[in-house]
């Protein structure tokens, strides 16, 4: 049996997903993109283009390239949305002979707007067959939540005309929520908030008992990602103006090179507080050529896109309002398209509803990939098998909620094994001695996020001994931990000098209450400046420590060869180290760690050079040489 | 009541049978899904190693059209700091070339999609319809896939 291929029929961009070994994937198209443009032309030779190819010839053969056809399909020609993009379609439109829907002419023929949607799905079905080596027939497709009953039968037709077997049309937002996995909830209220390229959509969901029903829908069919760039491409017409008294709006060439390192900025500011827009040789006047170069902050670009994103946020209000809600009553809240990856968005997003969106899934795939789940889930069930992806329901995979380590020198929490990690698992790692001639160790257990062992749970504690004495560091201590299906750790610590090992065994690392989680999480986050400090007083003070060490061995090896006042200078620098070290300050610490280590280098340059003058001296006498070494 | 005892032993059995079917299936599924996703993992890198080079390669192209549009618009090119110039653009084919990059011809050839996205139609006396007669910024190919189409011109 097949694999049912879940498919995101968009305005401007098309996406397929499959689910294979449980996981859910997007599937490349044959030029190696993981979206399709939905454009549709017919060359001038005759040729039919999909795709990209298409798009790219749109200039040459404007009234043979079909775009956005889903704003027409399943749609009466007096449609006022029909009447109002016929005048601005470079296409011809005309009323169906046989109906009322709508018809496109490509070449030389009339086709029905399903037709020409099946043109796109064709070449999804083929690239798709050829990317996974098999025949790809069943399908589930998306359409927005406010399609009526002929745009969703006209969508099916479209998919039955292009050679699948069309399972089922499901809601782009159900698709959503389903790949978060959102339908597995129980009696949840969820938002979809869906920024694209160019239209925005937000949908309220109530998921009941396996049903997800949609409660009501919005948005604006003309605000998208494209109103961002514009707004920046202006600000760049009017700086360059201001500088230059060049209008850049009136070159087409160069207007078009701003809308593409427009695009590129807002991209990067998602990641990046500053970006750079420089376009060397933008253009050229009398006096010679000119370039463009500014610096945009991201609150720069924030304040330029805000009104836009406050729209969207009020119309969300307004749907939820529709749907009989208060902001309050969501549950959930998912982000769609590429404009949700702006911090603006999800900060404001966040703010109205007072919780954290999921975005992880990437929001230009996750309506595909919430397509596919459906599909298997669909497989599944004609199959009379459970869908894959969902094998917990009779093997547990648990995973650990919080990150299990030991504490090490400084007070430390060294991580071993890290939180979420599935189990089954284990980790071994070896650790040293803090101290010279230290027999034995104390293995402490602990769970949590911090970085200083007191600040997360003791799990518990043993002791490792019978470590022969030997100076810090050399001992090698191998801790393991190994922790079995049902969440029962086992900690054990071996010298690996001796043999002898020592361990203990922890139930319930798995049994953390979710609220302990939570709390613990949150408070790693809360301290994570607080915890920074810490980390480099514990550092410092490790350093110190070092430095205090060799300094005592320095004294030890070498206090003959050292004059009695250096001695004293290093003695006075390393006690000043010591009583330092034990303080709060920071600074004071590096000071002194600073002036402890010079004058352990100008004694060492000192032992070296009457070292060196000692072998001057006996340069050609091979057995002095041969004892000096020894000595050493 | 040994009666009863045996076939709540043998109910039991079918239980655990099932179950055990159930596990065995679970860790079989497991086990060919961890092999089939290491061999997806390892094509896997490979494309996201591609993928990372055509990100970098592209940002370089595009440094390229600046020393293209810069030599269009230089004003003396008989000077030695012009020619110096134009061998650091030299030096940038190279690198490129050597990553295998080459740049896409256009200029007089016919429109194809494939390679070309046109900007603009022109009139053009004595070029045939459908003839790229001006090339806005270089297109490239990377290891004979096109990365970036050329962006041109073309007669009406």
């Amino acid at each position: 049996m097949g694999k049912t291929i879940g498919i995101d029929l968009g305005t401007t961009f098309s996406a397929m997903a499959i689910v294979a070994s449980g996981e859910p994937k997007i599937i490349e198209n044959k030029e190696g993109s993981r979206t399709t443009p939905s454009v549709v032309a017919m060359s001038k030779k005759g040729e039919r283009l999909i795709g990209t190819i298409a798009r790219r010839q749109q200039v040459t053969n404007p009234e043979n390239t079909i775009f956005a056809t889903k704003r027409l399909i399943g749609r009466r020609f007096d449609d006022p949305v029909v009447q109002k993009s016929k005048n601005n379609l470079p296409y011809h439109i005309r009323k169906e002979e046989k109906g009322e829907g709508v018809e496109i002419q490509l070449g030389d023929k009339w086709y029905k707007t399903a037709e020409v949607s099946a043109m796109i799905l064709q070449k999804l079905k083929k690239d798709a067959e050829e990317k996974l080596g098999e025949k790809v027939t069943d399908a589930v497709i998306t359409c927005p939540a406010y399609f009526d009953d002929s745009q969703r039968k006209e969508t099916k037709v479209a998919g039955e005309i292009a050679g699948f077997n069309v399972e089922r049309v499901i809601n782009e937002p159900t698709a959503a929520a389903l790949a978060y996995g959102l339908n597995r909830r129980k009696d949840e209220q969820i938002v979809v908030y869906d920024f694209g390229g160019g239209t925005f959509d937000v949908s309220v969901l109530d998921v009941g008992d396996d049903t997800i029903e949609v409660k009501s829908t919005g948005g604006d069919s003309y605000l998208g990602g494209e109103d961002f760039d514009e707004e920046i491409v202006s600000w760049l017409i009017e700086q360059f103006k201001h500088d230059n008294g060049i209008d850049l709006g009136k070159d087409r060439l160069a207007l078009q090179r701003l809308k593409e390192e427009a695009e590129k900025a807002k991209k990067e500011l998602s990641t990046t507080m500053e970006t750079e827009i420089n376009i060397p040789f933008v253009t050229s006047d009398e006096s010679g050529p000119r370039h463009l170069n500014y610096s945009l902050s991201r609150s720069k670009f924030e304040s330029l896109v805000e009104k836009h994103i406050d729209r969207s946020i009020e119309i969300t209000k307004q749907v939820i309002e529709d749907a009989g809600l208060k902001v309050e009553d969501i549950d959930e809240v998912v982000l769609v398209g590429g404009q949700t990856r702006i911090p603006k968005i999800h900060e404001k997003v966040s703010n109205v509803f007072g919780k954290e969106p999921n975005k992880e899934i990437n929001p230009d795939e996750v309506v595909a990939i919430g397509a596919a789940i459906q599909g298997e889930i669909l497989s599944a069930k004609k199959e009379g098998r459970k869908p894959e992806g969902e094998m917990k329901d009779i093997l547990l995979i648990d995973v650990i909620p919080l990150s299990l380590g030991i504490e090490t020198l400084g007070g430390r929490n060294t991580v071993l094994i890290e939180k979420n990690s599935a189990i089954p698992a284990s980790k071994t790692e070896v650790f040293s001695t803090a101290t010279d001639n230290q027999t034995q160790v104390q293995i402490n257990v602990l769970q949590g996020e911090r970085p200083m062992a007191s600040d997360n749970k003791s799990l518990g504690t043993f002791v490792l001994d019978g470590i022969p004495p030997s100076p810090k560091g050399v001992p090698q201590i191998e801790v393991t931990f190994d922790i079995d299906a049902s969440g029962i750790l086992n900690v054990s610590a071996k010298d690996k000098g001796t043999g002898k090992s020592q361990s203990i065994r922890i139930e319930g690392s798995v049994g953390v209450s979710d609220e302990e989680v939570e709390r613990m999480k949150k408070e790693a986050e809360e301290h994570a400046e607080e915890d920074k400090k810490k980390e480099e007083l514990v550092d410092l003070r490790n350093q110190a420590e070092q430095v205090v060490y060799s300094a005592e061995n320095t004294l030890k090896e070498h206090g003959e060869k050292i004059s009695s006042e250096k001695k004293e200078e290093l003695e006075k620098a390393k006690s000043e180290l010591q009583e330092a070290k034990d303080g709060e300050d920071t600074q004071n610490i590096k000071e002194k760690i600073e002036q402890l280590s010079t004058k352990m280098q100008e004694i060492g340059s000192s032992i070296y050079e009457d070292k060196g003058e000692g072998e001057k001296g006996d340069g050609e006498n091979k057995a002095a040489e041969d004892g000096d070494y020894e000595e050493k | 009541m040994e009666k009863k005892k045996k076939s709540s032993v043998s109910k039991k059995l079918e239980e655990c049978e099932k179950e055990k079917e159930e596990y065995l299936y679970g860790w079989k599924k497991a086990k060919a899904d961890l092999i089939n996703y290491k061999k997806e993992e390892a094509s896997r890198a490979e494309s996201l190693l591609k993928e990372k080079k055509r990100g970098i390669i592209l940002r370089v192209v595009s440094v390229m059209d600046s020393f293209d549009r810069a030599v269009e618009e230089a004003e003396r090119k008989e000077d030695s700091f012009y020619e110096g110039f134009l061998n650091i653009k030299k030096q940038m084919e190279d690198v490129l070339k050597k990553e295998g990059v080459e740049a896409i011809s256009s200029l007089g050839e016919e429109f194809d999609p494939s390679f070309h996205e046109v900007v603009e139609m022109i009139e053009k006396e004595g070029v045939e319809s459908g003839t790229v007669v001006e090339e806005v910024q270089k297109g490239y190919k990377m290891d004979g896939e096109l990365i970036r189409p050329s962006k041109v011109k073309v007669a009406l």
